[in-house]
């Protein structure tokens, strides 16, 4: 433990260079913009900076990647408090209570919130991946057909208590209608394409991005299309820096959300988006304030944001101690990895046992920066407020 | 409840019996040793009838809740006839007659929805892949704009101006999109 804790402090040490320092900033900054912009997502945006990194020294590229994913995770909630569309799926949760923060005029009170929920819940995850990797990636392993059948179980079985407490039906017929949805295509034992009726479009089924942005962009163009009134957001009076008193107030909120985005992004092929849900949901559940869930509570907003974040770290677990990606970014840094002649795998740990310790180093200086960008660009992004929702 | 109930549940019905239909009528591949486990209709069958299920769920619970209020608009006009103080005749007129001004209000706003889809169908389905992106791109962002700020051309020079600016933001929006697309990330446009 204590030989960790100093290959932690000598990676850290390491990547405190210029060069290193703006490796960070920029890519950082960049995974900001990818993930604020609905229908680039932080797969899209590590897979084309892993073009763009081949002929950097492996722990820059890394460096860079790991960066990237952090921002773009982070920067999904922009779009999702000012324009209600999220920027990324793990973003879904957020705009539930953060728009409507950003309609009463909160908007960089959200932002400022949903920072410091993404650098605790960084934070959380990144304890966690240096000091239980090993064994939480053999239990995450178990996990058979009947655990992820019930997971999916409680994903639709949420999708109603979310929507609406008091009546769930609707969130339930939405979330069949969405299974429903899904099984257009080939199916995975004998290649039948369900649901195609020989288009060779549909026989591939509907791809997420598309249906992210037709579900919530195209949505959201047309509700802001209906209104009769021209309403511009006022967000005159509104705080950046979050109160340190207003954060730590809901610290078990925190602390909860960050452990199960860990554990969500640990499970492989589970993700971000389920860590925020599941950090949403059991907020909702245990929470004092219940019924400001959906209307803009701070809490339900931290909830989202703490858990998807942790998620992150979270899903590097597998990746380097199982090579087994833990989500679909995951993925793509696992491929990155070999590309850089890095072998993950149950081996690492004998092999170089610095390396976990160094991809925590890197969690920890792109979550650092993810906080000081975020803080610093929430300003110049309220004036996208300033445009009338109606034409 | 909801007026729009009755014809989603009937809808909602409807298509998870279709799902099950259409689920039902694929093969079964049992002659290459597939079981009913295995057969690609199971699940989006289970899932059709649930949707079925919910739908019943929801029409019944739309009836159910038409019957009370009926039920209590007709006890309110009985209090009324015998000379009691009317107050839940008009609560039940009340709710009615609220749904009357939604709908004066929806009127207006639902022509620009249908503009906005329409425009937004004819882009995706009709002119991309068949003009070049930024061309196809180019036409959507003029139209758009100058069919949803038409109200503001009063004259000859208001309307050269919106026009003007309809078509600057047009260019730049034809030119920036596929540069950052294609040059920047690498992803090709249709």
């Amino acid at each position: 433990m204590l030989e960790g804790v100093g290959y932690f402090f000598q990676a850290i040490a390491g990547f405190l260079t210029p060069g290193s320092l703006f490796n960070v900033l920029w890519a950082t900054l960049l995974g900001i913009v990818v993930g604020m912009l609905p229908g680039l997502t932080a797969t899209l945006g590590v897979a084309l900076l892993t073009t763009l990194t081949f002929s950097m020294p492996s722990e820059q590229a890394i460096l860079v990647l790991i960066c990237m994913y952090v921002g773009a995770i982070y920067g999904g909630s922009r779009s999702a408090i000012l324009l209600n569309i999220p920027g990324t799926p793990a973003n879904a949760a957020t705009v539930l209570d953060g728009h409507p923060l950003a309609r009463r005029g909160e908007a960089g009170r959200a932002m400022g919130i949903a920072t410091a929920g993404s650098f605790l819940g960084g934070f959380i995850g990144m304890v966690l991946l240096a000091t239980i990797a090993p064994f939480l990636a053999e239990a995450a392993l178990r996990f058979q057909s009947f655990e992820f059948f019930w997971l999916a179980v409680f994903g639709i079985i949420i999708a109603g208590r979310l929507t609406a407490l008091e009546d769930p039906l609707k969130g339930w017929i939405a979330g069949f209608l969405g299974l429903i949805v899904a099984m257009v295509g080939q199916e995975t034992i004998y290649s039948y394409q369900r649901f195609a009726y020989g288009n060779a479009d549909l026989a591939g089924g509907f791809g997420l991005l598309p249906v992210l942005v037709g579900m919530f962009g195209f949505t959201e163009v047309l509700f802001v299309m209906r209104q009769p009134a021209a309403q511009v957001i006022r967000s005159a009076v509104d705080s950046v820096v979050p109160r340190v008193r207003e954060v730590l107030r809901y610290w078990p909120t925190i602390i909860r959300s960050g452990v199960i985005g860990t554990l969500m992004g640990l499970i492989p092929g589970v993700g971000e988006d389920m860590g925020a849900w599941v950090s949403y949901a059991t907020a909702r559940g245990s929470s004092k304030e219940r019924d400001r869930f959906g209307k803009g509570s701070v809490e339900g907003l931290m909830a989202a944001e703490t858990g998807n974040n942790a998620a992150v770290p979270g899903a590097l677990i597998p990746v380097l101690t199982l090579a087994v990606p833990g989500s679909a970014p995951a993925a793509v840094l696992l491929a990155a990895l070999f590309i850089h002649g890095i072998r993950p795998g149950p081996l690492i740990m004998i092999e170089s046992p610095s390396f976990v310790y160094e991809v925590t180093a890197m969690v920890f200086m792109a979550t650092v920066a993810m906080l000081v960008l975020g803080l610093a660009l929430t300003k110049p992004l309220l004036t996208v407020l300033r445009v009338p929702t109606r034409a | 409840m909801p007026r729009t109930d009755l014809p989603a549940s009937i809808g909602l019905i409807l298509f998870g019996a279709f799902v099950v239909y259409e689920s039902w009528r694929m093969p079964r591949f049992e002659r290459i040793g597939g079981t009913i486990y295995s057969a690609p209709g199971l699940v989006p069958g289970i899932l059709g009838a649930v949707v079925a299920l919910l739908g019943v769920v929801m029409l019944l619970r739309y009836l159910a809740a038409r019957g009370a209020a009926r039920s209590a608009a007709a006890f309110a006009h009985a209090e009324a006839g015998s000379g009691s103080t009317g107050l839940p005749l008009a609560a039940a007129e009340g709710a009615q007659a609220e749904e009357a001004p939604a709908e004066e209000q929806a009127r207006p706003s639902t022509a620009r929805l249908l503009w906005t889809l329409g425009l937004t169908v004819v882009y995706a389905a009709g002119l991309v892949g068949r003009l070049p992106f930024w061309l196809a791109t180019f036409l959507f962002v003029f139209t758009y704009i100058v069919v949803f700020e038409r109200s503001g051309y009063e004259d000859a020079a208001s309307t050269l101006r919106g026009l003007a600016f309809a078509a600057g933001i047009a260019a730049a929006t034809a030119f920036a999109v596929p540069f950052v697309f294609e040059r920047i990330f690498l992803v090709n446009l249709p």
